[in-house]
């Protein structure tokens, strides 16, 4: 006995997995097709969620990092009106109501030597600054200023040595500093740093920017509850204490609805993904039926075989996961431009931000990516499982039972479309729940499908055979006899042709309303808004100076600003303007009425339908606005469209505004010209007036269109990215699918160059073939697009923006979306045909 | 039915035919300047071990694959001096395949498998031409059926006619009854036969001796040369 233990091998003998992982290994390498296309799937999904998370996340985190610069460790801010407030008050806080920790600001956008880009000047004390500041983000080199006049302390990150001079601008005001010192962050997190901040003492600040006794606002670090009602004591009625944190979240919030919908769109990407795991899988399953039937019949046990297959998925889910975390890195450094901008446009100011990948980002994108794998590839590998030794099956069979499946999805398809339905006909505003009907909506058509294409082919192969005789009709039978094969990847194709539709749809819908609405408010021959930085009022004497110009027929002003109202951050538009001004503005409640005469009665507002539907406003009621006499009551009188901001406007003339807010002067005017006058000659006169702002922007009606639609585009070329990535994932899979499903047809192709079809012949009906199945799916995609454009239109952007759109249309648009289905699809035919045209026909013979 | 009728003349020749594979490197020849001449109307079968290169052969009279040197003469015509879309035409018109493992299109019923030659052909191809066939060959009630739905011996049966339908002055079998029993088999070869007597030149590879035995000439194929033989 001990002679022949001694004679057993030493190795730990293979487990049967590892056996089996090395039989699917060595297969892997002889047609590594499949695995790639669900790698390759896993990536991009897991990309394009990991693009736009650390897009969003670092432009948001460049927004945190500025609010942290300005607010320190403040909890609330007293602000006053638009030119601020008088100094004073910050003595009576810390001397009335022996607050300590309080700062005073003044803060300006200012240039530096007149180079291009503006960056923010902060006036501080020094002295109290740091009772708000003293751990926080802006500490100061204090080096010994008393002799500098005109002392700035710039960022750690700027190369100006220190007593270097550099010419500050605001609006008309110039003034030479010199760099005292430098600013940095104490914790060294680069990401802390300050650049695009100047920092220098409140008086030099107050001066420089002609606001003495002035200040921009209060920072204070308040404690218990009791703190803020003492303050809220002492501040006169045209101050008012915010809550920082809150008025942050609120501004963050601002972009939820843009995030939430980059964030469905990018999660749709994955969804798509999903389908192709689920193809490539089942097809691995499909390819190895044989193989898996003989394992059986050795003697593998099918909770082997699943467990071996899950280890080979899990590998793809992790390879995918990890491609595509670093794919979706380097995309996020093309997107957070395009998000920057959009929130730019569409918020607020933005600076550069830098990118970064969190940990929680990480796992995030590797769960998904697991998971999503695991799911799509849950049912093919649960089916491998239940492989017997005799079903060293027929394709028939694996058919048929695919044709069965097809319509027995049909009653799960028309389910999830109705609940789809329900979820967005549903009263509530809840963006989660839009997104979630209209995943069901787009999934329960998608998923009909194969069934679809399946009785299409039935019903066009006699035809085709017919018209063009059995090669042609051939075809058209070989596209419903390979269901198994491509089914999913045609709903995948539909699934993303559709979205891309529908999403396009819904832009062009939205594009004409805006051009529609422009071209109905936007009344004035000429807009004028001074561009000096720091600077936005047009003076008194230019106004009237511009009312008297030569041609000129009216003027209409406005002002426009943001406020914080018990409705949270919004904008509020004074209008000084005439009844065709007026008429510009789109009332759509009450419908057809004319308010000229009551929009200039005490009190009286306008509000836009974002913010009505927002906050579920009706004519009649009343809106509380802060004003210089406290919070008043303004009668809302109009609803109307406008599409110029989604977090709402409130509008009113401008004899309301003088009398309830204070009055700095207009930011814009609009010149109403003589006919036969020629604007350009009204342009120049404008900046040869005396009165007229160092810089200034002069747009006709139409430069101004064109350059709103210009920035209409540019805001949702975000939205083109993802809609693209959707695609390219739904093609690259309905491309491999077809080419795998080529290339295990060469033993037909042979059988059939033997019986005399050419590889002309061959290489036409590979393509017709191809092109068929891509013209059936983008069919197909044109219904569900049309829907899901209609539910864009009608629930998500009022739920997402407030705006209402009339839905358009555009034949081009849906042309297009079935050539990109077609096309797509074609291309996936072209190179199994090369490989048919170059494959012996013997060689075919031989492997079958 | 069947054949444009060339009984005796030379259809298919083959002069000092010289085939290799390159195996890893190793040159391998498998015919070896072989000469060999059928006829129309004569049945010949060709048996040899396995690998002895009875498929290759039957490849190359089918215009599948190309000598290395020599010359193919199929119905007057040199193969070898067409160009592969020209000996596919060819093909599709002069020649009929029969493979061991059927080969129908599993895509196609019965009836569109057999339409598929004439169509190429640009032959009459209605229902009215192929029904006698499958008449013919007890096969009228499978026309629209699947080929898996068929037993061996009908598909091979089906195949045969595909081979057949559209007339050719050549046939080549390769291994037809290799894979059906007995008697299954039994009728493949009668079938076989009856298309040899109406004129057509039918050469088969084969293992079986049953096969051998129907036919008119015998060749065994070794060391890359054929030599006539007896049916044994």
């Amino acid at each position: 006995m001990a002679s022949c233990t001694s004679h057993l091998p030493t190795e730990r003998p293979a487990t049967a997995t590892e056996l089996l992982l090395k039989t699917f290994l060595r297969e892997q390498k002889k047609s590594p097709g499949p695995f790639m296309l669900a790698t390759l799937s896993v990536m991009i999904g897991v990309a394009a969620i990991v693009g736009i998370d650390v897009a969003s996340q670092s432009a948001l985190k460049e927004f945190e990092r500025a609010n942290r610069m300005v607010s320190g460790l403040a909890t609330h801010r007293v602000v006053g009106g638009v030119s601020g407030l008088d100094e004073r008050i910050y003595a009576r806080l810390r001397i009335e109501g022996g607050l300590r920790n309080t700062a005073p600001v003044i803060e300006a956008e200012v240039r530096i030597d007149h180079e291009p880009g503006t960056w923010r000047l902060l006036g501080i004390d020094p002295l109290s600054d740091y009772r708000v500041r003293e751990s926080g983000l802006l500490s100061m080199e204090h080096g010994d200023q008393s002799d500098i006049p005109w002392p700035v302390h710039v960022p750690d990150t700027e190369i100006r040595p220190v007593g270097s001079t550099l010419t500050l601008s605001s609006g008309s005001r110039q003034q030479v500093f010199t760099v005292a010192g430098r600013i940095f962050e104490e914790t060294g997190e680069p990401e802390n740093d300050a650049h695009g901040f100047l920092v220098t003492d409140i008086m030099w600040a107050q001066e420089f920017l002609g606001q003495s006794g002035r200040l921009g606002h209060i920072d204070l670090k308040l404690g218990p509850q009791a703190e803020s009602s003492t303050v809220e004591a002492l501040l006169p009625s045209s101050a008012r204490l915010i809550d920082l944190e809150t008025r942050h979240s609120a501004q963050k919030d601002m972009t939820r609805a843009f995030r939430t919908n980059l964030a469905a769109l990018s999660h749709l990407t994955l969804l798509v993904a999903m389908f192709l795991i689920y193809s490539s899988t089942a097809f691995q399953v499909a390819r190895r039926r044989n193989l898996l039937s003989r394992l059986r019949a050795v003697g593998f046990t099918n909770r082997e075989i699943v467990r071996a297959l899950g280890v080979e998925l899990t590998v793809v889910a992790l390879a995918g996961s990890a491609a595509g975390i670093a794919l979706g890195f380097l995309l996020s450094s093309f997107m957070i431009a395009l998000v920057t901008e959009t929130i730019d446009i569409l918020y607020f100011d933005l600076g550069e931000g830098s990118l970064t990948l969190s940990a929680e980002m990480l796992v995030k994108a590797t769960a998904l990516g697991v998971l999503g794998t695991a799911i799509a590839g849950a049912v093919p590998i649960r089916e491998a499982g239940r492989i017997t030794v005799q079903a060293l099956s027929k394709r028939s069979f694996e058919e048929s039972r695919v044709m069965t499946l097809s319509r027995r999805v049909l009653p799960a398809a028309a389910l999830s479309f109705a609940s789809g339905v329900a979820l967005l006909a549903t009263g509530s505003q809840s963006l989660g729940l839009a997104f979630a009907g209209l995943f069901l909506l787009l999934l329960g058509p998608a998923s009909c499908t194969p069934w679809l294409v399946l009785h299409a082919c039935n019903i066009l192969a006699p035809a085709v055979g017919r018209a063009a005789g059995l090669v042609a009709k051939t075809a058209v039978i070989n596209i419903r006899s390979h269901l198994s094969r491509t089914g999913v990847s045609v709903i995948a194709l539909s699934l993303a042709v559709s979205t891309s539709l529908g999403v396009a749809l819904m832009i062009d819908s939205f594009r004409h309303s805006v051009e529609h609405w422009l071209n109905h408010y936007m009344r004035a021959d000429l807009y004028i808004t001074s561009a000096v930085p720091g600077s936005p009022y047009l003076s008194d004497t230019f106004r009237s100076q511009l009312a008297s110009l030569e041609g000129v027929r009216a003027v209409g002003f406005s002002r426009r600003l943001s406020i914080h109202s018990d409705l949270g951050l919004h904008d509020l538009l004074a209008v000084d303007t005439n009844p065709t001004g007026f008429r510009g503005f789109m009332i759509k409640s009450p419908p057809g009425a004319d308010l000229w005469n009551r929009f200039n009665e005490p009190r009286a507002v306008l509000v836009t339908e974002a913010l009505a539907n927002r906050h579920r406003l009706v004519v009649g009621d009343d809106l509380v606005l802060p004003t210089l006499e406290g919070e008043v009551p303004f009668r809302i009188i109009g609803i109307y469209r406008d599409y110029s901001s989604e977090h709402g406007l409130v509008t009113l003339s401008w004899g309301n505004y003088v009398r309830y807010f204070e009055d700095p002067g207009v930011t814009s005017a609009g010149l109403y010209l003589e006919p036969g006058t020629s604007p350009p000659d009204v342009k120049e006169a404008v900046r040869n007036l005396d009165s007229a702002p160092a810089e200034l922007f002069i747009r006709s009606n139409r430069e101004l269109r064109d350059r709103t639609m210009d920035v209409f585009d540019r805001t949702f070329e975000i939205t083109g990215v993802l809609r693209w990535l959707t695609v390219l994932v739904a093609v690259t899979g309905l491309v491999f699918s077809l080419i795998a499903l080529q290339l295990e047809r060469t033993a037909l192709n042979a059988r059939l160059k033997a019986i005399g079809f050419s590889r002309t012949q061959l290489a036409a009906q590979i393509i017709a073939e191809t092109s068929l199945t891509g013209l059936l799916a983008g069919l197909i995609a044109i219904p569900i697009g049309l829907t899901l454009s209609l539910s864009l239109i009608e629930v998500v952007n009022v739920r997402s923006f407030g705006w209402t759109m009339t839905s358009r249309i555009d034949p081009v648009l849906l042309m297009a979306a079935i050539g990109m289905s077609t096309v797509s699809a074609a291309a996936g035919g072209i190179y199994p045909a090369i490989r048919m045209w170059h494959t012996p026909i013997s060689n075919g013979l031989r492997d079958d | 039915m069947s054949g444009r009728n060339h009984r005796d003349e030379a259809v298919a020749v083959m002069s000092r035919v010289i085939r290799e594979f390159d195996d890893a490197g190793t040159v391998r020849r498998v015919l070896d300047e072989l000469d060999f001449t059928a006829t129309g109307g004569s049945l010949v079968a060709i048996t040899g071990p396995s690998g002895s290169g009875k498929s290759t052969l039957l490849h190359l009279l089918g215009g599948i694959d190309v000598p290395n040197s020599g010359r193919i003469t199929v119905s007057n015509t040199d193969l070898t001096g067409l160009n592969e879309t020209d000996r596919t035409l060819f093909r599709r018109r002069h020649i009929g395949l029969v493979f061991q493992f059927f080969n129908l299109i599993p895509t196609l019923s019965v009836i569109d498998n057999l339409r598929l030659p004439l169509e190429l052909c640009g032959l009459e191809s209605d229902d009215s031409v192929i029904m006698p066939w499958l008449e013919r060959f007890h096969l009228q009630n499978q026309a629209s059926c699947f080929p898996d739905l068929l037993s061996g011996g009908e598909q091979q049966r089906v195949a045969v006619i595909r081979a057949t339908i559209h007339r050719p002055t050549l046939i080549l079998a390769d291994e037809p009854t290799g894979n059906l029993d007995e008697s299954q088999g039994r009728i493949v070869l009668e079938l076989v036969r009856t298309v040899a007597d109406e004129g057509t030149c039918v050469i088969m590879a084969t293992h079986s001796r049953s096969a051998s035995e129907c036919a008119d000439r015998h060749y065994r194929l070794s060391d890359g040369k054929l030599h006539e033989s007896s049916p044994d």
